[in-house]
């Protein structure tokens, strides 16, 4: 109850300190793994003659702290459904989500020139001693993951005793899935998992291939916020998104559309 | 009039400084805190933090006094400049802290390559924890050190010297003692500041439940799934941090009284 209390001061506060506004921007809260491609669909949809865009980033979960603890924003993007879920069942959410993109997750290695590169193939996630970094476990790249991870057991070649093998080599536990990303590329990471939009970003990583008919697919959603105070434009935003325009700017950075 | 403002102005600053803690303290004790102290990451993290933050004590102690002691000794300007270069760390921000200590010791670093290829890696270990707290730590102890140090006048180590002893003598049965208070509250403030240690921890060592997440990384990471643990947490670093400053009041180091700092 006290915390109720203690969120509530602090959305009072953050709401006192904004400045009004008639063209007041839209503020989107957005995965990690938006980076990228959402400044480009903001300066899109700007040009279009929408409203423009102030955007932030971090992991979806602490995202969605923040948004609980009263943090003032407008749309909220996930990396999945399930934080949005949370959101929605705590009253914090303008009606329900929506499906906005669509990715697949990527095995990344250092990009190293020379051969002393550690995991060559998806079977030495398993290999004693290679430095595997993870996501925490409420961020959703951690969760879509463990799903990959237990396909990856069941398929044909994976070493007896996979996805305990692989959680033993977890070294770390970042807060997003850019950071890493960025473990990854500075060589300290062996491997991790991350989206293929991330990989797709990074000179410094390379993807290794997965056996076939394995893979996890994820879906962004957005949701517009309760408190919102650029309701109708971050509705607009969200209805914008679904059409051919955004859809090709997402495609370009290889996003897929919702299934 | 202005007497009034005076007033007002010192109460605002006083209640907004001490007003978040108090209530952060007053969350702990009415929330589950009894139940957040026994969960697991709290309990490991709190382990972790007294392992690492006294291996970080012993190092900055060991190598910290015999620093001090040069800095405080010699005059001219490459002392100098040697002083400040120390003391940096202590003005850095963390994470620029943190990325300096990945750039060089990680694994494509000068220092951290060779080490690789000896078969030692520091990343996301515990030791990579103690380099991180003893490297914005240290300077605490050595400034605080070098000040006791320094107040000790030649004529007393003339008159050691005359009475035969060596520098390592002087050092130890002149300086040490000499400069007992100054190497406790240099202590005191290395300690508290690397328990607190959290950007160049995250950055270099990783953060890993039992391995590399010390309190205040608990506390990060906690924040996103378990508020109660997060509050439990932050409220032990509180209390530790509190216990300090009351037990320097208490035995009134010389070096951390205000005239002195």
């Amino acid at each position: 109850m006290k915390l109720a209390a203690a969120a509530a001061a602090a959305a009072v506060l953050l709401s006192a300190c904004q400045v009004v506004s008639s063209s007041r921007p839209i503020r989107i809260l957005g995965a990690s793994s938006l980076q990228d491609v959402l400044p480009a669909l903001a300066s899109a949809y700007e040009a279009d003659g929408g409203t423009p865009i102030q955007p932030s980033f971090n992991g979806s979960s602490q995202l969605r702290v923040q948004i609980e603890q009263g943090a003032s924003a407008d749309l909220f993007l996930s990396a999945d459904a399930h934080t949005v879920d949370l959101l929605v069942a705590a009253g914090l959410g303008d009606g329900a989500g929506a499906p906005v993109a669509a990715n697949r997750l990527a095995l990344v290695v250092p990009a190293t020139t020379n051969e002393a590169a550690a995991v060559t193939d998806w079977t030495q996630l398993a290999t004693a001693g290679v430095r595997i970094v993870a996501a925490a476990d409420e961020v959703p790249i951690a969760r879509y993951a463990d799903r990959l991870v237990a396909e990856l057991a069941r398929a044909g070649g994976a070493p007896t005793g996979f996805a305990d093998a692989y959680a033993a080599n977890v070294v770390s536990h970042e807060d997003n899935v850019r950071a890493v990303l960025a473990k990854v590329e500075i060589g300290e990471a062996d491997a991790a998992f991350v989206y293929t939009t991330d990989a797709a970003v990074s000179d410094a990583v390379h993807v290794l291939d997965l056996p076939a008919g394995t893979g996890v697919s994820t879906t962004y959603w957005g949701l517009v916020l309760a408190d919102a105070s650029a309701a109708e434009a971050a509705r607009d935003f969200l209805t914008w998104l679904a059409e051919a325009e955004a859809q090709a700017i997402l495609a370009e950075h290889g996003f897929a559309s919702v299934p | 009039m202005s007497a009034f403002l005076l007033r007002a102005a010192a109460v605002l600053l006083a209640l907004f400084l001490v007003a978040p803690v108090l209530w952060l303290l007053v969350l702990a004790a009415t929330g589950s805190l009894g139940k957040a102290l026994t969960d697991p990451s709290v309990v490991d993290a709190l382990l972790l933090s007294l392992l690492t933050t006294v291996a970080s004590l012993a190092m900055i102690v060991t190598l910290g006094t015999p620093l001090a002691w040069l800095l405080a000794r010699r005059e001219g300007r490459a002392t100098q400049v040697a002083a400040v270069a120390v003391d940096l760390p202590m003005v850095l921000p963390p994470a620029v802290a943190g990325l300096a200590l990945l750039l060089l010791f990680g694994r494509r670093g000068p220092v951290g390559s060779v080490l690789d290829d000896a078969g030692l890696s520091l990343a996301f270990t515990t030791a990579a924890v103690v380099l991180a707290q003893t490297f914005v730590a240290a300077p605490f102890y050595v400034r605080s050190v070098r000040t006791g140090f320094a107040a000790i006048g030649r004529e007393v180590r003339d008159a050691a010297r005359i009475d035969g002893a060596d520098d390592w003598a002087i050092f130890l049965h002149v300086g040490v003692p000499l400069a007992a208070p100054s190497l406790a509250s240099g202590a005191v403030l290395a300690w508290t500041r690397a328990l607190g240690e959290f950007g160049a921890t995250i950055f270099f060592a990783g953060s890993l439940p039992g391995v590399t997440q010390t309190l205040p990384l608990a506390v990060y990471s906690a924040f996103q799934a378990n508020l109660d643990a997060a509050i439990a947490a932050a409220a032990l670093l509180v209390v530790a941090a509190a216990g300090v400053l009351a037990g320097v009041r208490l035995f009134g180091w010389p070096a951390l009284r205000p005239e002195a700092a």
